[in-house]
């Protein structure tokens, strides 16, 4: 194969995961990686690097468009953004300590926690006890329903904050935006509402991205071509993917998608076990 | 923080991710057209020359249209993107003398900035 040959099929590939990715709403980064390690024989590393790009450019369009409809807290994003940069930060140093199968074996772990996270039963979030120190920090908001403007609470915002924290490590170990596990942190435990909980995870997902890529670029681990494939397949890909109105039919879309990224979890677990990474 | 605020920082970040997928597949061409027919393996890591890996090595060398370091430098313009934002939100927060949300997007500005220009 020579790398033209190559380029167009990565393209093509992301482009497929970046659509699904963005219709089913469970990110087309958790599919990329394995992708490219599984499918393609690419090193880890390079797989994460182009991932966690792609990431970048499809959150940072895409979050502002979910703020103006009103549902994003920024007050809580900004805050959160704090904890989840800081363990990106960490995350990134601590992906250059771990050896390629080391990597693979908890990519595959994530991997399947994020999509039992994802896909646990929606219910309505009962309000906590607001927490004095969102009082402090005004971020109890309103977000719209049917019948106009509905207040929320904040509650628990240290707890939430070092769950963000861990989330952050995952986001810079990974090359992930560990999306499910931002929103599991603000709507069980701070009990935000589900809406808001997603579109304020959205809004974070490019700035937390951001503080492992300037250490993944230093490393090596963002090979321009490879990058550039994953980038210009992924990204239209999801916009396209975004933009599909969300059907009955998708609910089970959702689930065919999770159960493969679930054999796909276990598929990276062996690859790193049987030291094939 | 204002509506409309946040509509100019989201019209600014799309231009941005716009500028930077324009660069890179300039670059893609450059790359392809140099490298296309060539074997290649991605398959054991090495860490690559210092100019696609240091922020102001890789500007250096686009200007000399060197293929990776082209896409590289789209790559970093997607990288300095959320950065804005950042910084944007920063400096609305100072204005409305909002002091802890000042502080608190100035230290994600430094975690970002850290990144970017730590060398080992």
């Amino acid at each position: 194969m020579t790398l033209l040959q190559f380029t167009l099929l990565i393209l093509v590939a992301s482009l497929v995961a970046g659509f699904l990715g963005a219709l089913t709403g469970l990110g087309g980064g958790v599919v990329l990686t394995p992708l490219l390690t599984l499918v393609f024989g690419v090193d880890i590393r390079y797989a994460i690097g182009a991932s966690l790009v792609a990431i970048i450019a499809t959150s940072s369009g895409a979050a502002s468009s979910f703020v103006s409809q009103g549902f994003t807290n920024i007050r809580v994003g900004m805050l959160l953004e704090v904890p989840t940069t800081l363990g990106a930060l960490g995350g990134a140093f601590l992906a250059s300590y771990l050896g390629a199968d080391w990597l693979a074996i908890v990519f595959g772990v994530v991997l399947i926690l994020a999509m039992l996270a994802s896909n646990r039963p929606v219910r309505p979030v009962t309000p906590g006890p607001p927490d004095p120190i969102s009082i402090r920090l005004r971020l109890p908001s309103t977000y719209p329903t049917s019948t106009g403007p509905e207040p929320y609470r904040v509650a628990r915002v240290p707890l939430g904050a070092s769950v963000m924290l861990g989330a952050g490590v995952l986001s810079g170990l990974l090359g992930i935006g560990a999306g499910a596990f931002k929103v599991l942190a603000m709507d069980q435990i701070m009990r935000l509402p589900f809406k808001v909980s997603t579109t304020t995870s959205n809004f974070m997902i490019g700035v937390t991205a951001a503080a492992s890529a300037g250490i993944y670029l230093s490393r090596g681990y963002i090979e321009p071509a490879v990058a550039m494939a994953v980038l210009l397949g992924a990204l239209p890909g999801s916009l396209l993917g975004a933009r599909v109105l969300v059907r009955a039919s998708s609910r089970t879309l959702r689930l065919v998608f999770s159960l493969l990224i679930v054999l796909v979890g276990v598929q990276m677990i062996i690859k790193g076990v049987t030291g094939g990474g | 923080m204002p509506n409309t605020l946040e509509e100019r920082i989201g019209r600014l970040l799309r231009a941005m991710v716009a500028a930077a997928v324009a660069v890179v597949a300039l670059g893609a061409v450059l790359y392809l057209v140099r490298h296309g027919a060539e074997p290649f393996s991605f398959s054991t890591f090495t860490p690559g020359p210092l100019d696609l890996r240091s922020p102001t090595r890789i500007v250096t060398a686009a200007f000399t249209l060197d293929p990776g370091a082209v896409i590289q430098f789209g790559i970093l313009i997607l990288l300095v993107t959320p950065m804005a934002r950042v910084i944007l939100s920063a400096v609305s927060y100072a204005r409305t003398r909002d002091l802890a949300y000042a502080g608190l997007t100035t230290t994600v500005l430094a975690v970002l900035l850290f990144s970017l220009f730590w060398r080992n």
